[in-house]
């Protein structure tokens, strides 16, 4: 009795450590379709998206993720208004932190090239978080001030949430909120 | 959206792919543009001096919670350097509190645009550095502070000063992380030198 008292509170302690063991990149690599509404800063639904999610290895070691969404109107995208977007973004791991920056390597033969924040470029770099796939961006505007963006992918029993927020100097300007499933790609 | 645009201007199109469609909506939302600086670097010079609390539910309880803070602008508009020192209580024993002397400098220069600055000292985030720059607008001069965090986030530390009617200087001091604020001081302090 005392032996599985010992075992069930050893089990109970390790758990939640279990639990919050970090997700490898493999395990987020697929395809996957959803929808998700974007709120503004006031959290008013401004917005209705249909959304492609893409996430793979790319090329020489880096992970490419491939997104796309159509914003809807009035709930339909077949009529006129609707707004299509395709972005993509290729990260390396950082050495020794797990950490992923933004790969900025032109091509096979050119090196990395410095990102220049005070100069418009954005900063961007990701990590994994328990099952989320944390994508960050940040610039510096025209004006001195600032812009953050978080990108939550986090993994579900059927594809991925999606949490999206905005920032401009500190204050939450928007964001999305969306569910998809993971399809043979 | 391809690939074959600069950094620049995917990050600008996607602020605006972001942030503009969104039209009147979002326009009553967004945070507003800043306003043209209507007092120069020149303004702020000199020493200053005054007491900042740290924003809790029981600030004005406890004299842990209140900061004395200093702070030396000197210069002009095309160098300038901004020196702060915080003398902050902790300890369990208010009447025999530990105390916290932290002090701090940073030496800005213009940007590529008009009332920003950045620190000679400002490093990469990605490469584990601080970055630091500032700006003016209204009556307030902003330095800001962002980092990357242990566990991969980011925490951005913002000193606004603004100029007051009366000749004081207001200090607003707010720490986000990931969005939420940790930590915020409010204060004024007085010109004791030029």
């Amino acid at each position: 009795m005392t032996r599985r008292l010992i075992l069930a509170v050893f089990l109970v302690g390790w758990l939640p450590f279990t639990a919050l063991a970090d997700e490898p990149i493999e395990a987020f690599y697929g395809v996957y379709v959803g929808s998700a509404e974007v709120f503004d800063g006031d959290g008013n639904v401004v917005e209705e998206r249909d959304l492609e999610i893409e996430i793979g290895a790319g090329e020489r070691g880096a992970i490419h993720i491939r997104w796309s969404n159509v914003t809807l109107v009035d709930g339909r995208r077949d009529v006129p208004g609707v707004e299509w977007r395709l972005q993509h973004l290729s990260m390396v791991p950082r050495r020794g932190d797990g950490l992923f920056i933004e790969d900025t390597r032109g091509s096979l033969f050119s090196g990395r090239r410095d990102i220049e924040v005070m100069g418009g470029d954005a900063l961007r770099w990701g990590r994994i978080q328990d099952n989320s796939l944390d994508i960050f961006a940040m610039g510096v505007l025209d004006d001195g001030g600032y812009v953050l963006q978080s990108y939550a992918r986090r993994l579900t029993d059927i594809g991925l949430e999606i949490e999206f927020r905005a920032y401009r100097n500190g204050n939450l300007i928007r964001s999305i909120l969306g569910q998809t499933v993971r399809v043979d790609g | 959206m391809e690939r074959a645009k600069s950094p620049r201007s995917w990050f600008l199109a996607v602020l605006v792919a972001l942030v503009l469609p969104l039209g009147a909506a979002l326009a009553q939302t967004e945070a507003p543009e800043s306003p043209e600086p209507t007092v120069a670097i020149s303004d702020f010079m000199g020493n200053w001096q005054g007491m900042g609390v740290l924003e809790t539910e029981d600030s004005l309880f406890f004299a842990m919670n209140r900061r004395d803070l200093d702070v030396t602008i000197d210069g002009d508009d095309r160098r300038f350097t901004v020196e702060w020192t915080t003398v902050r209580r902790s300890g369990d024993d208010p009447d025999a509190p530990e105390i916290r002397r932290e002090s701090a400098s940073l030496t800005f220069s213009p940007a590529d645009h008009p009332h920003v600055y950045e620190a000679s000292s400002s490093e990469s985030p990605l490469d584990g550095g601080t970055m630091s720059w500032a700006r003016l607008h209204g009556q307030t001069l902003s330095v800001y502070q962002m980092a990357i965090t242990e566990d991969g986030g980011y925490a951005v530390s913002t000193y606004d000063r603004t100029l007051l009617d009366g000749g004081d200087m207001a200090l607003r001091f707010v720490r986000l992380q990931d969005g939420q604020p940790v930590r915020e001081v409010n204060g004024q302090l007085s010109r004791v030198s030029p």
